[in-house]
């Protein structure tokens, strides 16, 4: 695992102190400084002056005195970058008021020499995380994840200008870490991110990466498409299983697993569900050999806490499945269905005048019970002889299996579900699918395969 | 960031009195400013910078120009100001339009010798033609240099 002290550390006191970024908090000190009377009128104007100098001198520097004047935007952004790194010197002075002081009694230029080493230093600290990131990333085909490590954080590497630039970010992250770094700029940022993603990483590495991409492939369609994260559902999975004392190494909640979640968690108060879940995490990171690393642990910790967040809002809805997902093959539930034998043209259409004369709907209804024998009628049969109030009678009498059915004979002819909202009798299935009880609507899904996966 | 607008401000007048100083030079050349029209530049000085989106430091682009215009037969005393005014209002929109791609010294060296040399003095032609020329040669990446010949 990583040094401890190569990173900021993510405990590390930035939120506490000010949760904006460094040139945010120079405006901070300077606005408390005023505020106490730290800073004089007198001493607030010649730091600006100050700040002024510094800017033009280091704007000369940046256009190799070629030229005189640059753009708006190019001033800002070197006076961005010369707050940074000014901000980044004066954070950790022990609050706004020392640093006010700090500020007062050092000087604007000393403090952007200062902060400047700092940010070379993070920028070397930076890369040695970086190697070891890509020498010991998780043989992943997920292309975020590959993007961003082998083509974005090299990009920045090359990239980055500590001396004019130091706030920007010059590459493309698109991979999204379990916990997104907030309110950093520049190589802070980075080197945040690629330590959260090295221990993410490392706790991947922990498991047989064959059961975290079956695992993968049951969380989401095509995950290695998808702008996904990959340590959540290993996480979760692994929590999961810790939490009904299983091994938690081979990552794979079934339906029986599910249940038994739902009974053990079901009636707990969420200072109940997070005490389960931290003894959980422990017992995870105990078996991935992970339990002495005081990093991973932390993290996993925080990790455990939004995970119960997640399992106290999901059971209100009485499911567990979106929370913990199942191997792609488990999750997918193997059903055939034969529909019976379709009516000649003639009958079906005399069934259909007969059904349109009709009076009242429980009439319709005992006609199309009776002698209605296929779903390929029913289809034709429904927006003829039913209206809008209707059709949530007609789809009751129908089992699981012949909903999951008819979702599937109907995905097939129009290929994307209509908005609930819209009228038409499409459109009241997939309304009267939302209303169906929590497991069973899980199972009528789940055996309408892809059409199914569509209305999840 | 909130506190350039202010900082901008802080700029002194300072450079009002080195154009002033700059009549020594071009006194012999027949070229004179007044103090109220060394001001006055100053005030376009802002106004231009402004309309460019530019940010300048120092002493300005101003006292280059004089220097570098001040010899050229077809600026007179009473042309002067006015060609100045021109002449800088051009080079801030065109140093944009280059992307940064010329020195000053460079680009005010391209515009004196077009200036003098084929446009005889005409700003117009200089600015929407020759320059015109330059900054597409810039965008597309063909060199600017050209023979002196």
């Amino acid at each position: 695992m990583i040094d401890e002290t190569t990173a900021i550390s993510f405990l590390a006191d930035w939120e506490k102190e000010h949760s904006g970024g460094n040139a945010a908090y120079l405006y901070a000190v300077l606005q408390a400084g005023g505020e106490t009377g730290i800073l004089s009128a007198e001493e607030m104007e010649d730091l600006q002056c100050a700040l002024w100098a510094l800017l033009a001198k280091r704007t000369q520097r940046y256009t190799m005195g070629d030229s005189s004047s640059v753009p708006v935007e190019t001033a800002q952004r070197l006076l961005h970058s010369l707050c940074f790194c000014i901000g980044m010197e004066l954070r950790g002075s022990g609050g706004l008021q020392r640093a006010a002081r700090r500020l007062s009694a050092a000087g604007i230029s000393p403090l952007f020499e200062k902060g400047r080493d700092r940010v070379k230093e993070l920028l070397r600290k930076g890369r040695e995380m970086f190697q070891v990131l890509k020498s010991k990333a998780v043989p992943t085909n997920n292309r975020a994840f590959a993007d961003t490590v082998f083509h974005a954080l090299p990009a920045f590497f090359a990239r980055y200008d500590p001396d004019f630039f130091a706030q920007e970010i010059p590459c493309s992250i698109d991979y999204p870490i379990f916990f997104s770094v907030e309110g950093m700029e520049g190589v802070q940022y980075i080197n945040e991110y690629i330590y959260r993603l090295l221990l993410e990483n490392s706790f991947l590495a922990c498991f047989d990466f064959e059961y975290v991409r079956r695992l993968l492939q049951g969380y989401c369609r095509e995950p290695d498409e998808q702008l996904i994260n990959l340590f959540e559902p290993v996480f979760i999975n692994a929590v999961g299983l810790a939490l009904l004392k299983k091994d938690c190494m081979p990552l794979n909640i079934q339906d029986g697993d599910r249940d038994a979640l739902l009974l053990l968690l079901s009636g707990l108060n969420a200072a109940e569900i997070m005490e389960l879940v931290e003894k959980a995490v422990g017992r995870v990171c105990e078996t991935a050999s992970i339990g002495n690393d005081s990093a991973m642990r932390a993290y996993c910790d925080r990790a455990g806490q939004e995970l119960s967040v997640r399992i106290s809002l999901q059971l209100k809805q009485n499911d567990l499945r979106e929370l913990f997902p199942s191997f792609s093959e488990a999750r997918r539930v193997t059903f055939a269905y034969t529909d019976g034998e379709p009516m000649p043209d003639e009958e079906l259409r005399a069934l259909i005048e007969e059904m349109r004369d009709c009076r009242f709907t429980s009439d319709k209804l005992t006609m199309l019970t009776g002698q209605v024998k296929s779903l390929r009628d029913y289809i034709e049969i429904l927006p003829e002889c039913f209206g809008d109030e209707e059709y949530v009678e007609a789809l009751a009498p129908l089992s699981e299996e012949e909903l999951a059915a008819l979702l599937r004979l109907l995905f097939e002819r129009v290929g994307e579900w209509p908005d609930p909202a819209e009228t038409g009798w499409i459109a009241a299935l997939v309304r009267y699918i939302e209303t169906v009880p929590g497991q069973s609507r899980a199972r009528v899904l789940s055996m309408a395969g892809d059409a199914g996966e569509k209305l999840r | 960031m909130d506190g350039l607008p202010a900082l901008l401000q802080a700029q002194g007048l300072k450079a009002v009195e080195e154009l002033i100083a700059c009549n020594e030079i071009t006194v012999r050349f027949g070229l004179y400013l007044s103090e109220e029209q060394a001001q006055s530049l100053m005030a376009k000085r802002m106004d231009a910078l402004r309309e460019t989106g530019r940010v300048e430091f120092g002493e300005g682009i101003l006292k280059k120009l004089i220097f570098e215009f001040c010899d050229s037969p077809y600026i007179m005393q009473d042309n002067y100001v006015d060609t100045l005014l021109a002449l800088q209002d051009a080079f801030y929109y065109f140093k944009n339009e280059l992307l940064e791609q010329l020195s000053d010294d460079e680009l005010l060296a391209f515009m004196k010798r077009h200036f003098d040399g084929d446009c005889e003095g005409s700003l117009e032609y200089l600015s929407s033609s020759l320059l015109e020329d330059l900054c597409r040669g810039a965008r597309y990446g063909q060199a600017w240099e050209e023979d002196d010949a």
